[in-house]
C-alpha cells in the first residue's frame, strides 16, 4: 500500500505544482522520490544510473508539470510513465549486458544492512537481474505488485491499464520470472503465492 | 530463500540522503520554461475548435433528439399557416374559371364545325362539350339558327368531371 498525502490533498499540490509553485511540487518530490528510485534501480541495476535517471524524471516532471492534466489518475503514474520513457532512452544510448552468471556481487547497488552476509546480496542481484530480464510491461506489474506492495486498483491506475490486463500480466511475469529463476536452488519458488484477490 | 521475503528486501532499496537533498534543490533552482507564443496561439485555437465542434456536435445531437421525439417520423410537415381544405378550394376555383374560358372557346368551334362539317369525327365528340360548373357539367349544344336549312336541334348531356377529363383523353 502507498502511504503518503491523500488523494485530495494529493490534487491540491499538483494544482499549486501545476501553478509554479516549488514548494508543492517539493512535497511532491520527498513523497515519490524514493518509489521512482526504486523503481528505475531495479530496471537498470546501477547506484549511479538509478541516481541520474531518477533526476531526469523529477527535472523533466518539474518543467512539464505546467502542462499536466489530471484525467483521473494518480499522479505517481504520470512520474512512472516519465521514468519509463527515461529508462527507454537510457538503453538506447547504452545496450544492457545482464546474465545471471555474469553477476559480480561487487558490484551492487542494492544497499542491504551491512552485517547482511554475501550470499543474500547474492540472491537479492539475481532476482534484480532476472526482473530486469523480463519485458518491461512484466517489470513494472513485479514492481510496482510486489515491491511497493500495491493494490491491483492502484498498479492498473499507475499504469494505465484495466485490472484485468494487469492480472493476465501479473500471472505471466511470475511463471516468466520463475522460468528465470528455475535454475537457483538457492530461491525457493514454491512458497511464492499470490494473494486472493488475484488468484486464477 | 523465499523470493516473496527477496522482493520485501527490495524496500530497503533508498536514495542516498545527500543525493537526495542536492537533486531536489537543483530542480526546484531549475526555471520552468514558458510556452511558447507560437505554441500558446496554437494551443488557444486548438482549444476554440474543440469548443465549437462541441457545440456544433450537442446542437446536432438535440435536433436529432428533438425530431425523433415528436413522433411525426414520417408525416409530412404541417404548418398552421397552411389552410389543406382552403387550398383545395382555392385550386377547385382555378379549374372552375379555366373550364368556364374553355367553355366560350368550345362553344365556338362547336358550333363552327357543326355549321361547315356535320359528319366530322370529331363534332359529336364529347370533347366538344363544354364543361360546367361543379362536379357535373351540363352542355348544351345548340346548332346555330344561322344555318336556316338545318332544323334547330338541342342535346342536353351531363357528364361529370372525371367523364369530361376521360372524354378529351381519349
Amino acid at each position: 500500500m502507498v502511504n503518503g498525502p491523500e488523494p485530495e490533498q494529493e490534487i491540491v499540490f499538483v494544482q499549486r505544482a501545476v501553478k509554479g509553485d516549488s514548494s508543492a511540487f517539493g512535497v511532491l518530490y520527498d513523497h515519490y522520490h524514493p518509489m521512482i528510485y526504486r523503481f528505475v534501480m531495479i530496471k537498470v541495476g546501477r547506484r549511479e544510473e538509478a541516481e541520474d535517471i531518477t533526476h531526469q524524471v523529477f527535472l523533466s516532471a518539474w518543467q512539464k508539470v505546467k502542462s499536466y492534466k489530471h484525467q483521473g489518475h494518480p499522479f505517481s503514474s504520470w512520474l512512472y510513465q516519465i521514468a519509463r520513457n527515461q529508462v527507454i532512452d537510457h538503453y538506447r544510448a547504452r545496450k544492457p549486458d545482464v546474465s545471471l552468471e555474469k553477476t559480480d556481487p561487487e558490484s551492487f547497488a542494492i544497499a542491504v544492512d551491512h552485517a547482511a552476509d554475501i550470499s543474500k546480496k547474492m540472491q537479492l542481484e539475481k532476482v534484480r537481474t532476472a526482473i530486469a530480464l523480463l519485458k518491461s510491461d512484466y517489470q513494472d506489474v513485479i514492481i510496482l505488485r510486489f515491491v511497493e506492495d500495491m493494490t491491483l486498483k492502484e498498479t492498473a491506475a499507475s499504469l494505465r491499464k484495466s485490472e484485468g490486463a494487469v492480472k493476465v500480466i501479473q500471472h505471466r511475469a511470475i511463471r516468466e520470472l520463475k522460468k528465470v529463476l528455475g535454475g537457483e536452488p538457492s530461491i525457493s519458488l514454491n512458497s511464492f503465492s499470490i494473494s486472493s484477490d488475484e488468484s486464477f | 530463500m523465499n523470493l516473496s521475503d527477496l522482493f520485501s528486501e527490495f524496500k530497503n532499496l533508498k536514495p542516498d540522503p545527500h543525493y537526495t537533498e542536492k537533486s531536489k534543490r537543483a530542480i526546484l533552482a531549475s526555471p520552468q520554461p514558458a510556452p511558447r507564443l507560437r505554441e500558446k496561439g496554437f494551443m488557444i485555437f486548438l482549444r476554440s475548435l474543440e469548443t465549437g465542434v462541441a457545440l456544433v456536435l450537442a446542437g446536432f445531437f438535440i435536433l436529432l433528439a428533438t425530431n425523433s421525439l415528436s413522433g411525426n417520423k414520417l408525416a409530412p410537415v404541417q404548418y398552421a399557416v397552411i389552410d389543406p381544405n382552403g387550398l383545395h378550394a382555392e385550386a377547385q376555383a382555378i379549374d372552375i374559371q379555366i373550364q368556364l374560358a374553355n367553355l366560350d372557346y368550345s362553344e365556338v368551334t362547336s358550333t363552327a364545325s357543326q355549321s361547315t362539317t356535320p359528319t366530322a369525327p370529331g363534332a359529336a365528340s364529347p370533347s366538344f362539350v363544354p364543361v360546367g360548373l361543379g362536379g357535373a357539367a351540363t352542355s348544351t349544344a345548340t346548332s346555330s339558327a344561322s344555318a336556316g336549312d338545318v332544323p334547330p336541334a338541342t342535346a342536353t348531356t351531363t357528364l361529370s368531371v372525371d367523364q369530361a377529363l376521360k372524354a378529351l383523353s381519349e
